[in-house]
């Protein structure tokens, strides 16, 4: 049996845990539990150890998902999980600018320990107060003098919109590997 | 919940009073720090959000395993055990006991331990 | 669309490496609220940028502000000077036009920038306030106005928007508004640009240089023989500009990747070149990417 692994990482409410269970085949197996921080202004529950999704193609291949809890403290859980995978997403709240730095931390710390191929996915880009996709990549850290990763728009919310990152993510994979 | 002075006066004598064991930590579900006795050397954040983040896991493969309820994880090294238990359902408890600790004498005295720590923090 | 907030989400160093790093052109509108009455900062500001570059700032109570200024020091009467303006050519400097006829020197454009620059440094201890900055052709595109460069207020000189709030965030006081943002005593910093002509002082030269994860702010405290609470906020100073990047002790045991590519003069391209070698050759087979990319495409 092959497994191809990913992660789906990112700040607390960029939308992981929607992400995998709208792709995932099977009930996702999700460490969720209720939050008593900041998180809990944004919503009710927060992922604390990892959520699980999984899509099986054949009997001889399939992809697990794992998504990471959002929160810096778990930063041992980012470093667990990313050594597990070959490729990962990381989400941006695109109207939370307060987290943009949150984001590039993340970015730094995985680059620091693993260099796979990523993309950015962009979510809630639909609401109010949504930034210019260039304008954070530029927040994230990178400009003309360094190269950014593929970045896309997503709502986790649609199993489409899901599907077609996951399909860009796959040709960044194949584009490093030919390398 | 009880104030967290007293939350941490039960840890605090539950730790110095017990012989073998050596920290101990109580940490809402979510991994943040409520009140915590540890070695100078642990540092109190990562290990709030680390116990938090086993127990869930572990609950998790005994539900997935039809193991029934979790008791408790246990992590038994060679130098000793971390024992990580609910405690009620708005906290986690994290011991820290000497590899020399009876164990069942341990579970023992975490149980009574969470019997006064429990309705403090619902 | 433009980049707008509020500065309790996103403060003026972030908004300013922005700027920088997208070279951007424009104008960035600012409007304190604090209830802070020590910070005497009435009106609208409107600061101005060429390519990442400051360039002027205009208070709204204040319009004139370089003219005015010229006037009340007496250097140029305000008959002469307004004849001036009206010489001036439409797309050119106030400031450098002077100074080609001759009616100021070097130095006396040089303190009239300086003033306009300590006017935008105040601006950074305002802890509320909100913000909004506008592409100068994205302005056009919009209003149709033919909007440019306000060049009556302008002296022609211009400081890069990153070293301005290095400046900025080295005279800072109002530190309780970054408490939470604090670099941690145990903590590391990466370095996220490879080079930069910014002017450091020895600290942040210091940080700068030494930032491969490998020392804490606790240690750096010691060896350099300064506050804790000084290290950490040059840190944050350069965090927030976009230089430096706070890392986890626990990435001071793991082993890095061989691509300290900073320790060296070394150019983007051969920077990038490296991070594509050291990426690592995914173990995935082709049969299972493809029959996952069909599954996607065909199934959602
Ligand atoms: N409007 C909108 N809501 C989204 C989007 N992405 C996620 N959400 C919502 O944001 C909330 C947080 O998502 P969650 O998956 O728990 O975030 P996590 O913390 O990253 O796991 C959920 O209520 C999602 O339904 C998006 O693109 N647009
Ligand atoms: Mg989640």
């Amino acid at each position: 049996m092959e497994i191809f692994k990913i992660a789906v990482t990112g700040n607390v409410g960029a939308g992981k845990t929607t992400f995998i269970r709208t792709i995932s085949e099977t009930k996702v197996v999700d460490t969720e539990r209720r939050a008593t921080d900041e998180t809990s202004l944004l919503k009710e529950n927060t992922t604390v150890a990892f959520d699980f999704g999984r899509i099986t193609l054949n009997p001889e291949q399939v992809l697990y998902m794992y998504g990471t809890p959002g929160q810096s403290r778990f930063d041992f859980m980012w470093e667990i999980v990313i050594n597990q995978v070959e490729a990962y997403v990381l989400l941006v709240a695109a109207h939370r600018p307060e987290d943009f730095r949150g984001a590039r931390r993340i970015l730094t710390f995985i680059n620091q320990r693993v260099q796979i191929p990523m993309i950015i996915g962009l979510t809630h880009t639909d609401c109010e107060g949504a930034w210019q996709k260039e304008d954070i990549i530029l927040a994230l850290g990178f400009s003309a003098n360094k190269e950014c990763p593929p970045v896309v728009q997503v709502n986790p919310e649609n199993p489409g919109s899901v599907a077609q990152s996951l399909v860009v993510l796959l040709e960044e994979l194949m584009s490093v590997s030919v390398v | 919940m009880a104030q967290a002075s007293m939350l941490t006066e039960v840890v605090q004598k539950f730790v110095t009073a017990t012989p073998d064991i050596q920290g101990a930590a109580l940490v809402t579900p979510d991994g943040l720090s409520l009140t915590s006795v540890l070695p100078g050397s642990m540092d109190e954040e990562r290990t709030s959000a680390m116990s938090a983040a086993m127990l869930s896991l572990g609950e998790r493969i005994g539900q997935e395993l039809s193991r029934g309820i979790v008791d408790r994880i246990v992590i038994e090294g060679e130098k000793g055990y971390s024992v990580m238990v609910s405690c009620g359902d708005d906290a986690v408890l994290l011991v820290l006991a000497a590899k020399e600790a009876k164990q069942g004498l341990l579970f023992l005295e975490i149980k009574r331990i969470l019997k006064d720590l429990a309705p403090m923090v619902s | 669309m433009a980049i707008s907030g509020t500065l309790e989400a996103f403060s003026l160093p972030e908004v300013f490496q922005i700027i920088e790093s997208g070279h951007k052109s424009g104008m960035l509108t600012f409007k304190s609220s604090s209830k802070d009455l020590s910070i005497d900062l009435n009106g609208t500001f409107e600061l101005w940028f060429e390519k990442g570059n400051f360039i002027s700032i205009i208070n709204s109570l204040d319009y004139q502000f370089l003219i005015n200024e010229i006037i009340k020091r007496g250097w140029i009467d305000a008959r002469n000077l307004f004849k001036t303006t009206q010489l001036c050519p439409t797309n050119q400097a106030l400031g450098t036009y002077i100074k080609q006829q001759q009616l100021l020197n070097e130095s006396q454009i040089d303190s009239l920038f300086k003033m306009q620059t300590d006017m935008a440094i105040k601006l950074f201890n305002v802890d509320r306030g909100w913000f909004r900055f506008e592409d100068l052709e994205q302005i056009n595109i919009n209003t149709k106005e033919q909007k440019t460069f306000p060049w009556s207020e302008m002296t022609g000189q211009k400081k890069k928007a990153t070293e301005l709030s290095l400046e900025a965030m080295r005279i800072f006081s109002n530190w309780s508004r970054f408490t939470n943002e604090m670099p941690a005593h145990n903590c590391g910093l990466q370095r996220l640009i490879n080079h930069c002509n910014l002017h450091f002082n020895s600290l942040e030269e210091y940080l700068c240089n030494t930032a491969d994860g490998s020392i804490s702010l606790h240690k750096i405290a010691q060896k350099m023989e300064v506050s804790i609470e000084r290290v950490q906020r040059t840190a944050l100073s350069m965090i927030l500009a976009g230089l430096l990047e706070e890392v986890p002790e626990v990435s001071l045991n793991v082993n890095m990747p061989a691509n300290n590519t900073f320790n060296q003069p070394s150019n983007f391209t051969e920077a990038k070149n490296i991070s594509v070698k050291t990426k690592k050759k995914s173990k995935v087979s082709n049969s299972l990417i493809n029959n996952l990319a069909n599954f996607l495409k065909s199934n959602f």
